[in-house]
Order: structure tokens, then sequence, then C-alpha cells
């Protein structure tokens, strides 16, 4: 070994330069690890005696990508080392480290590539190989800017390094044929290695070698290409140039600039809000217009700036059905950007703002397909060509890439990445990653929404599988969980579940048992899960990063193994299971004497569904145990229920519909809305209790780390548009507390209209704020409140997903336990509650997609006439929901495909479209005809409703005969509005 | 202090009025000279210089960033101090170094703190009227056997010519409000500018010879034996166009004006000969070792085991 030392200079918090030096020793035992290699002492060769060859590169060789190859100039590409075609590479350290200062998750990505064992890439340690290595030397070019030298240093450490390569190979018998490609996009660094007698190539010309497979072109970045489109588009600017990190920095530090969250309208791609503080309050700020929204893409992290008041947006908000084609035509964007500027002082105008820069972005690979308009050129061209990219997501603009493939894709579901979007381009550029299958297609549909939702699906690897107790199947519970874990013995009593038909994954259990004081027994038991999931296994670490289970129509994503989720940790009837229970002893008012928290071990007497449950408590002439037992819960759970809401609980609505699938083809036959009784409501309370009692007492042991859940107060603005619509009903809305507003739905009753209630709910629901998981430590605690139960305090406790909460309430009840800083370390608790709202809040949306998909699949073919409630006015249109199926569509009245023989006028003050004597305003009835259509590319299958009444001439389409809608069963929607199903998480 | 008897001191101050000291040399010559820069790795810049076989110093140079102090225009400065290890001599044990700690600091202050420096201290400036970089001179006697003036000097002057500094970029916030943000990469530091004008010390010692009464007898690098004689001494900093920069007298005796000019014409003709020496000494030094780097070549700073 020999010693060489590292320095860099580092500006410390405080702002004084320091210069640090490393120790950096250099090694004779890094070998090159080629299965050819004979000279190496190398056990485990990861590169192939054989590579692959190439019609340019006809002998075998391995690649040395250069730092560009994965990201080039700040744009990723990856994608193309991931492709499985590339293999045998060599990544060198300084390579790696490179992209580790450029881009996490590129480094990440590299890092996977590495570990996947079929990739055959070889992660070389040149920095430390004696004859590899190099020092660090100043560039010598007068362009001394900074990225230049670091270029400099790491270009000639790599051919160093590929030197040594292809002097190293031949020394072995074996390895006399092989030798080392350098790729690399950077000309300087190629003419460099050329004259070093290096065989090198940029990445376009080496896939221009890899015939058999075409596809690899189309991901190939070229900074040429941007630049093509640069000075195409010169002179043609579109956007403004974005602040400077520091501009931005400083900027929020005066007060000139906000930060926040771009979030853009579902209806509408070229209008967004961003939440943020103007003038000292935090509120919504409109961004307006594709100019305004200066590049940034849903989900970004912007620096925006507010306009002066005059130029305020004060109109009612318009939905863009389609996005424009053609990418040079601005008049679009301005036009729709000067229509929402008209000026009207009747109504208050709302904050409007500019991006001026980009904290942080949050693109990733979209989800689509090519519209076949941009499709140019005969059937068969392989000539490139741009073409344009439309995202599944509705809130991401077109995408501009190039590709060979183009008529090949077309009709495909495809994935792509964006490249840049520089200020002359309209839209952002992009480029070709992978097919995912014909669109249309279920699973395609399925992988598409999964990948959209970001949600985890892969299958749990081996190492996460070792976890699994040894006995599978068969494991079973022994005396030794009895005696050593002080596990209460509840195998005696009447435990029994209820649950959805069909439920495989059976999270809770309940028993109730009279006391000899008169008092009640009632325990809920959960499974417990702790006991197979510790602290520290990949398991563990895999169940934390996937943070739920998603359920989609057809299917469920467990975040727990099989074995566990549906068999160990699921309380079957008859099987003794391990549980954890929270234990009250509760008098005939439903008031709690005592709780007590325990580990045990039940043995389920019964699995009912909500109808069983259901059944036995109505049918007098069952008078068993168990029985009686579930009305002495239903009773109970009855009280707190009353008490609940005496207490400004709020009883909410969402339109919920359940599928019926046909068997083998899991095709939708049947839609019906989801049914409540009583015994929902029953498991319902007792969950809820149960998750009072632990937060509560969690908190108690761990003020700092407790994991809760809150539900913050929505601020009053949110329900501006509700009340206003309400107040033609005179019917007020109070919202200043959660009781004040529970009264005034109560009170939100039309006699006409015996929907309007619900209506009037699930509009309620969506001013609501999405109730987040916390650590007690990151909030005050009048902040842990949770507005929708009206409960000080609260958590998940009653579904095993959360193990955490059963590992925080073990440790408050087991003193002897020994547990580490993963339950007090407030900030990484932080962390873990922040990537369970992310994936919560997918796995929501994903089941919402997956609802759609399936709602287009069930109305495919069909044409069907429904009545509906308006629930939404548009200055071009409006939003209806049908109830009977719980979904909702905008009819347009204005735009491309709407033929302008109507004279349908937007009034402002009134909110209303009128023509004539008809009129269109929130809360109306409606009765529209629901059809799938393809838009006018058949790529992105909508629902399409048309109004039928009331009647408007030219605008409205003829009612059908019946027998076309007769193919649905029709089915009462219970009036009743209630928490729908336990799945849904409050 | 060691007792010198009158027939040594005879000895010293006819040898240095026949032009020969007690050590072979001429009245005017320096001693072996060994120079070694960018030995301690954590500072911006650094040297090392042996004068013959005792009086060793090394020079650490270390920049940091300050605020620009409000009433002074917009310049960085240069702080230095010296310290005597206590292993350098018997004398400097518990505070018997503090006089000369104090002594030596101010000598050099006074000639490297002002413009004569030859530092352009309106480059140290990063910021006008918010930051600019302070350059602090630490100087460690670590072998002490006379004339260490002169052997800080050097060592200084090899530092700061050693010294790079981190570079800046300037950004512009807006409303007229700039930050900077500091390089990391080692290479891309730069050299202070006019570090080639930095001044040199020349001490010479006026010997008293009790035989001719009157006699000017100047000598260079004094032994401690030979300062022990010595009755007024003078430390002269000339820059490399022959400049003085700075006179500081030392000692007891008085120096008249018609030596003191001598002594001046003396010290002008010593120090740019040994700035040339040194700046071709420390040019070579640099270009060995760019050589050895581009040769991917390992350089080995032999630091402290450079002279044994």
């Amino acid at each position: 070994m020999s010693l060489r030392a590292k320095s860099f200079i580092k500006r410390t918090k405080k702002g004084n330069v320091i210069k640090v030096i490393k120790e950096h020793y250099l090694r004779d035992d890094i070998w090159c690890s080629s299965a050819a290699c004979e000279v190496c002492g190398h056990t485990d060769p990861i590169l192939s005696a054989i590579p692959r060859s190439t019609q340019a590169y006809t002998t075998p060789h391995y690649l040395v990508p250069d730092t560009n190859v994965f990201m080039n100039q700040l744009v990723p590409q990856i994608d193309i080392m991931e492709h499985p075609t590339i293999k045998d590479v060599i990544v060198l350290q300084t390579v790696r480290e490179e992209l580790r200062h450029l881009s996490m998750p590129i480094y990440n990505r590299v890092n996977a590539i590495i570990a996947d064992k079929n990739k055959r890439f070889y992660a070389f340690s040149n920095e430390h190989h004696r004859e590899a290595y190099i020092e660090r030397m100043k560039d010598e070019s007068p362009n001394d800017r900074n990225d230049r030298v670091i270029n400099q240093a790491r270009i000639s450490a790599i051919r160093v390094a590929v030197k040594w390569y292809a002097n190293h190979l031949p020394k072995g018998k074996k390895g006399s044929s092989l030798t080392v490609v350098m790729l690399s996009d950077d000309r300087d660094n190629r003419e460099k290695a050329k004259s070093a007698a290096i065989k090198c190539s940029s990445v376009r010309d080496y896939v221009v070698g890899l015939t058999d497979t075409p596809e690899l072109m189309d991901m190939v970045v070229t900074a040429q290409e941007a630049n093509e489109a640069q000075a195409k588009a010169d002179g043609k600017v579109t956007y403004e140039e974005h602040m400077t990190q520091l501009q931005i920095t400083n900027g929020i530090k005066n007060g000139k600039i906000s930060q926040g969250t771009l979030t853009v309208s579902n209806h509408n791609y070229l209008e967004a809000t961003v939440m943020a503080n103007v003038e000292g309050k935090v509120q919504n700020v409109y961004i307006v217009g594709r100019k305004h929204m200066n590049r940034s893409i849903q989900g970004d992290i912007v620096a925006i700036e507010v306009l002066p008041k005059s130029e305020w947006k004060t109109t009612a908000s318009v939905a863009i059905e389609e996005e424009e084609d053609e990418v040079d035509n601005k008049e679009a964007a301005s036009q729709a950007n000067s229509e929402t500027m008209e000026i009207d002082d009747a109504l208050p105008a709302m904050p409007t703002g500019k991006v001026v820069g980009i904290i942080r972005k949050k693109w990733r690979p979209y989800c689509g397909y090519i519209a076949k308009k941009s499709i140019h050129g005969s059937e068969g061209s392989a000539a490139s060509q741009n073409v344009i990219f439309r995202a599944m997501d509705r809130r991401i603009p077109s995408i501009k890439i190039r590709t060979t493939q183009a008529h090949a894709l077309a009709g495909q579901r495809i994935v792509v990445s964006i490249d840049s979007w520089p200020t002359n381009s309209v839209l952002p550029l992009g480029h070709f990653v992978k097919t995912l299958g014909a669109s249309g297609d279920k699973e395609t549909e399925t992988e598409v929404l999964l990948l959209e939702h970001d949600v985890p699906f892969q299958e749990f690897s081996k190492r996460i599988l070792e976890d699994l107790p040894a006995e599978g199947e068969n494991w079973v519970v022994t005396d030794q969980h009895v005696q050593n874990e002080r596990r209460r013995d509840f195998r005696h009593l009447n435990v029994c579940s209820i649950d959805p038909p069909g439920c495989t994954d059976i999270d809770d259990a309940l028993h109730v048992r009279p006391l000899p004081n008169g008092n009640f027994e009632v325990g809920v038991h959960i499974a417990d899960v702790t006991y197979f999931v510790k602290p520290g296994m990949p398991m563990d670490d895999e169940a934390a990063s996937r943070g739920t289970t998603v359920y989609l129509v057809d299917k469920r994503i467990d975040m727990l193994p099989s074995l566990l989720g549906t068999n160990l940790c699921s309380l079957r009837s008859n099987v003794e299971r391990l549980a954890f229970s929270c234990i009250w002893e509760m008098n005939e008012k439903a008031e709690i004497i005592n709780v007590d928290f325990t580990k045990s071990i039940i043995k389920s007497k019964f699995s009912f569904t909500y109808e069983e449950a259901q059944n036995r408590i109505d049918d007098d002439s069952m008078q068993d145990d168990v029985t009686k037992g579930i009305r002495v819960l239903n009773g109970i759970a009855k009280q707190l229920k009353k008490k609940r809401l005496e207490n400004g609980a709020l009883t909410l609505a969402s339109p919920e519909v359940r599928f019926n699938l046909e068997n083998d083809s899991q095709d939708p036959v049947d839609v019906e809305m989801k049914e409540l009784k009583e015994t929902n409501a029953l498991v319902e309370e007792f969950m809820l209790l149960a998750n009072i009692s632990v937060a509560e007492k969690i908190y108690s042991k761990f003020p700092d780390s407790a994991l809760l859940r809150r539900h913050p107060t929505p601020p009053d603005s949110n329900f501006e548009e509700l009340r206003r619509a309400l107040s033609e009903f005179s019917i007020g809305l109070e919202t200043s507390t959660s009781k004040a507003l529970s009264d005034s739905l109560d009170k939100a009753v039309v006699s006409s209209d015996p929907y309007f209630n619900k209506l009037v709910r699930i509009m309620t629901t969506r001013c609501m704020l999405q109730a987040q998981y916390f650590s007690s430590g990151t909030e005050t605690e009048q902040d842990f409140r949770h507005y929708g139960l009206a409960c000080p305090i609260y958590t998940h406790f009653t579904s095993p997903i959360h193990v955490i909460v059963h590992r925080l309430l073990r440790a408050c009840i087991d003193p002897e336990l020994v547990y580490g800083q993963e339950l007090t370390d407030k900030m990484r608790m932080k962390e873990l509650c922040d990537n369970l709202n992310f994936r919560h809040r997918m796995a929501q949306q994903a089941a919402r997609s997956s609802v759609e998909l399936y709602t287009n699949l069930f109305f495919r073919n069909k044409v069907v006439e429904e009545d509906g409630h308006v629930i939404r006015i548009l200055r071009n249109g409006f939003v209806v929901l049908v109830q009977k199926y719980g979904i909702e569509g905008v009819i347009f009245t204005s735009g491309d495909q709407v033929s302008s023989g109507h004279n349908i006028v937007y009034d402002q003050h009134s909110n209303t479209l009128t023509s004539g004597d008809a009129q269109i305003k929130i809360f109306g009835e409606v009765k529209v005809r629901i059809q799938i259509e393809g838009d006018q590319e058949g790529m992105r299958q909508k629902m399409k409703m048309s109004l039928i009444t009331p009647h408007i001439e030219g605008f409205s389409v003829p009612a059908l005969e019946m027998q076309s809608s007769k193919v649905i069963r029709s089915i009462e929607p219970s009036s009743e509005a209630d928490i729908p199903a336990k799945k849904i998480k409050l | 202090m060691p007792y010198l008897s009158q027939a040594e001191r005879d000895y010293i101050t006819e040898g240095v009025h026949s032009d020969l000291r007690a050590d072979g040399r001429g009245r005017l010559d320096y001693r072996a000279l060994v120079l070694e820069t960018g030995i301690i790795s954590q500072a911006n810049g650094s040297a090392r210089v042996r004068l013959g076989g005792g009086t060793d110093v090394l020079v650490g140079v270390k920049v940091e960033i300050d605020q620009v102090e409000p009433d002074a225009a917009d310049i960085g400065k240069v702080v230095c101090n010296v310290e005597c290890s206590p292993s350098a001599s018997q004398q400097f044990e518990g505070h018997g170094a503090d006089d000369l700690n104090n002594e030596l600091t101010q000598a050099l202050q006074r000639v490297l703190g002002g413009p004569q420096c030859g530092i352009n201290f309106e480059k140290l400036c990063i910021i006008k009227g918010q930051q600019c970089w302070i350059v602090y001179i630490d100087a460690m006697i670590l072998d002490y056997s006379g004339n260490v003036m002169d052997a800080i000097f050097i060592a200084t002057k090899a530092a700061l010519f050693n010294t790079r500094i981190p570079k800046t970029q300037i950004q512009d916030m807006g409303d007229g409000e700039f930050e900077f943000e500091v390089l990391d990469d080692v290479e891309d530091a730069e050299r202070l500018e006019g570090v080639e004008n930095v001044p040199v010390g020349v001490t010479l010692n006026k010997v008293w010879t009790v035989m001719t009464g009157s006699t000017k007898l100047n000598k260079e690098h004094a032994t401690p034996l030979e300062e022990l004689c010595t009755e007024a001494k003078l430390l002269i900093a000339v820059n490399k166009d022959g400049k003085v920069c700075g006179i500081q007298k030392g000692a007891d005796g008085s120096i008249e004006p018609g030596l003191m000019s001598e002594m001046i014409q003396t010290a002008k003709r010593v120090g740019q000969s040994l700035i040339r020496q040194l700046d071709q000494s420390l040019h070579n030094e640099e270009a060995q070792v760019e050589e050895k780097r581009r040769n991917g070549e390992h350089v080995e700073k032999l630091g402290f085991f450079a002279v044994v």
C-alpha cells in the first residue's frame, strides 16, 4: 500500500474556509474481475469471459462509460445502461463519485445496476488502484471554469483506467482477444483517448452498432439535438429565464419570493396553485398560463412571485379538454392567459403569481402514449422524427420526443423521461424509455397506474422472504409464546371478526364479556406483526418503504409477504394467532372505566361478513353467546357513535362503488354502491376507540416520537365556493369548528332532493385537508387534533401495517423490552411519516385510478343514461356527478369539440350557465348520457358525458330508447351518508 | 547569557575585522541554507528554512475570511505571529521567550503589515464593504543558533510563494446584494498577487573592536557567539527592486550616520542577491513538483526529515 492525500476546500457553517485533507491509500490487490483473466486473484469474476461485440467493434469488449453516459449535461441518460442488452460494463469509481455529486437518484440507479448480477456491471475502484490512480491536476486550458477542471481530472482518470485495462487483459492467456471500449459523449475526451490509442466511441455511434435493439437509439440524449432545437427557435424565447439559486434564497429571505409545491389543476393543465405564504398568510396562489408556469411541472417545488393586484385572477376556472398539438402555438397559451385575466370587481380577486424559478424538479419517467397526429411519414419508415408524447397524468404537459419507431409505438403505452426544457421550446424535450404494452389492455393499464403512482409492485426479494418464519404455513402458536413473552391467553374467549366478504387479511377481531360487577370487558385484537417483523430486518425496511398495502379493484399490492398478510397475521377463525389486544372495562353507558394493553394469543371463533353479523343481530332466534356479544357490542357502538357525533365528528361521504367482476376474465360485469350496514359502524367505532386509547398511551411514553395521525382544520377559504353555492338554497355553512360544520351539514337538506344532503357531504369532503401521519415531536399539541373525528389525539393502531405503533405500544407495556433509537429519534420518525403519508396518498390515488379504469371497462361499448348532479360550474362547462356509479365528468359548453350552435352564457355573479330558460347551476339535477369514447387519438379512454336535460337547443343530445340502459341493474343508493368502509382511513 | 571571555571576544572581533569568521566564512557570507515549501498539508502555504546546522524556522500561512473593517478601504490584511519553541534554546524555557517573541512578531508585522509588504491587499477583498481574506503568518522557531530574523523572513517569503488562496465566485443576489461561493477544488486556488515583491530581511551586526576604536564592521548571519559581541544591530528589509521596506535597530550600541548608510547599501546588495537566489530555487522546486505530478509520480515531501 502506498499513501496519497486528497484535499478539498470547504466552507464551514460559520462562513470560514478550511482545507480538508484525507489520506488515500493505493493497493495492489484490486482485480480486473474479468472471467478471462488468469493474472488477477479474484474468485468470483463479474465480467464474462466473452463479452459481446458489435458491428463497429468486432472484438469482444467491455465498456467503460464516462460520467456523461449516465448523465449528459444534467440530463439523465441512464436508461440506455439499464437496457438488458448492455452488459459487461466497468463502472469506474471516479465516475460513480462524480455522479453522486451530480444527482443522487442517478447514482442510486447506477448502484442498482451494479447490484444486479445479470447485468454484469463491475465497480472498479480505480482511485485506489496503484496503477490506475492518477493525481489530480489543474486544468491548463484557458477555460478555467470549475466544471471544466473536474472534467479534466476525471477524463484523464478514465483514460488511465481504460489504458490499464487494455494493457492488462491480454496478459492472461484467455483474455488475449479481449479489449475495452471507452464510451464518452465528450468530444475532447475522445480525441485525447484516440491520440493515446484508446478505443472509444460516443454513445450514439456505439448504439448504432447494436443492430438488434433499434429502440436504444431513441434513448440517446444528444446535446447536439437540444442545441439544434435551440438554434431553430433562436430569438423566439418563450419563457423567462429562471432566477439563480442564490437570488431565490435571497428573495425568500426578504419576502419578495415565496416557495411552495406546484399543484396543477386536474381540469386544466395550464392552471395551477401553489400553497405559499403571501402577505403573512398561507394561502393558495394561482398560476395561470404557460408563460407564468414557466416550465414548472406538477409537483415541482417552485419559487413564485406574486403579481400586482391588478393582474390577479378573478374569473372562474376554465377546463381544458385537450392540449393543443402545435408545438409553436403560442397563441393558445396566451389566449388562455388573457381569457382568465378579465377583471371584474364584483368578485374577490385571488392572489395570482408567476414562477420565477424551480427549487426542486420532480421530473420522473411518465407513462403515456404518442399522439397519432404528430406521427408523420409512411408506416414502416425508420427515419427519426419528432413526435408529441402525452402523459397519462393530465397535469403533465405534452413532451416532444425524437424516435425512429414512431409507427411501432403508435397504440402502445410507453414510458418517457424529460431531458430538458429550454426557454425557447414551448414543450419540454424528452426521450423514449420503454414500452409497457398495448393501450386498453387491462394488465398494461394496471401497470401504468401502478407506475404513475409510484407504487412498488415488484415481488418480494429472496432476502426479504428469508425473514419469514421457517415453518412457513405450518407455523403454529406454541407453549413458548405463552410462557416466555408474557402473552395473555385469550384462546378461550369468544373472539370473532367482522369484515367485508372475501376479505383474506383479517386485521382485527373483537370480543365482549360481562363482568361480575355488571360492566363489560371489551377487547379489540390486532394481529401482532411485530412478532414477525423485527427492527432492522430487510423485511422491516421494505415494509417501511412500501408504507401501505394498495387495494386495486382486481388485486392487492401487499406491504408484507402474503404468508404474513393473509395467513400468519390474519386472525382467521379457529386458528390460534398472536395478537395485540386493547381491553377496556366499560359500563352500560359506554363509558370507559379502565383500559389495558397486552400481547395475547387468541383463537377467533367466527369470521363474519358484515352481512352475516347483521343477520345475527336481526335474527331473534339466535341466542348464543356470540350473537349476544355482537348485540352488546352493537349497543355500545351506537352510544359511542352518538357521543362522537355530539363532540362534532363529521359524517362525510364519498361516492364509492364496488365492481362485481366476472370470475375468469376479471372483467367488470356489474357495479354497485358500497353498501353500509350497522355492523360496518360497529367495527369502525371500536377501531376508533382503540386508536384513541393507544394514541394517548404512546404519547405519554414517547412525547417526542409517537407516531400519530392528525387531520388539520381546513382553512375557511376552502369552503368559499361551496358556501356560495349553498347560499342559493339559504343554507349557511359554519366551518369554525367541526361541531359547527357537522350541525350545518345536518341542516343542509332540501326536501325535493333526497340526495342533496349526501351531495353536500361529498363536496365538503373535498374541502378537507388530507389527514397525515406525524411524529409527536414535530408538531405542537394543539395541532394533534383530528378534525374529522373531533378527537384531540389519534393514531393508527388497528391496522397491522403500522408496525411502528405496535412497537411503541409494546415498549410502553413491557418495561423489560430493550429498544433502540428507531423508536425515539424524532427526525427518523418524521422521515418515516413523510414516506407513509406519500405512500398513503399514492395508494388512495392508485385505488381511485383503478376504479376509473374499471369504470371505463364497464362502460365500454355501452351507452347509458343516468341522473346526475352538477357539482361545479366552470366558465366553459360544468362538472356532473352521477351518484349511481360514483363517477364524475366534465361537460363542455365551448371548445373544439362542441358545436357553437347554442347560446349558453356564463354568469359570473350567480356562477351559473344559462341559455334561455334553462339554467345550469351547482346542485342542479341533470340527466346525462354516458359513453366511453377514445379521444381523437383513441389512446386515452375517456368517459364522455353529454347533457340530455335540461334541454338546451343545439347542445343537448336526445334521449335514447330504454333498452340500451337495461344492462345495468339498478340499486337504490343508500341515502345515509356514512364513513364508507373500514378500508378507508380516517 | 553564556559568558564570553575577553580572549574569545577578541578572537571573534579580530576575525571579523580580517573578513574571516570563526567558522571560515567571510564577513558578508550567508550560512548554508536549506529550504522546503508545502510541507504542512492543512495550511494554505508553508515553508521551512534551516540555516547552517542550527537555526530552524517553520512558517505556516493560513487564510481566513473576515468582515472588512468599516473605516478601512476595501482591503484584506496580513497578521503575523512568531513563537519560539521551548526546545529551541535553553533560554526559551518558561516565559524566557516572551520578549523575543514580541520583538520578532513586531518586526515581522511592521514590515509585512503595510503596503511595503508587496502583496496586493485590494485583491484580498472578496466583496467590497463585506468580506475579505486575512492572511495569517505563523512562524515557529524550532531551533535557535543565531540570526533568526533573517531566517524568518526567508521562510515567510517562501511560504507566501507557496500559498494558494481558495478561489471564490461572486454571485449577484439582486438588489445590490452579493454573496460568494468558495470553489472546493484545491487545484483552483490562486497564488497571492504581488508575492514576488515580498521583502527579505537582512540583519547586520556592528562589532566593536577594542583595538582600533571606531572600526565599522558588518556581518551577515551571525552565530550566537558573534551576536554576543554585537554592539548594535540593524534589520533592513529589502525587496527585489532594492527598495528598503523597513529598518529596525536592535541592541544597546549606537550606529553613526555614515555607518548607517553604508549598512543600508550593503543590505540592499546582499538582500537583492538573496532574493534572486531564493526565487530561483523556489521556482525550481515548484517546477520539479509539477513535473513529477504530470508524470503521475508521487510527490513526497520530506518535511522535517529534510536536514539531519
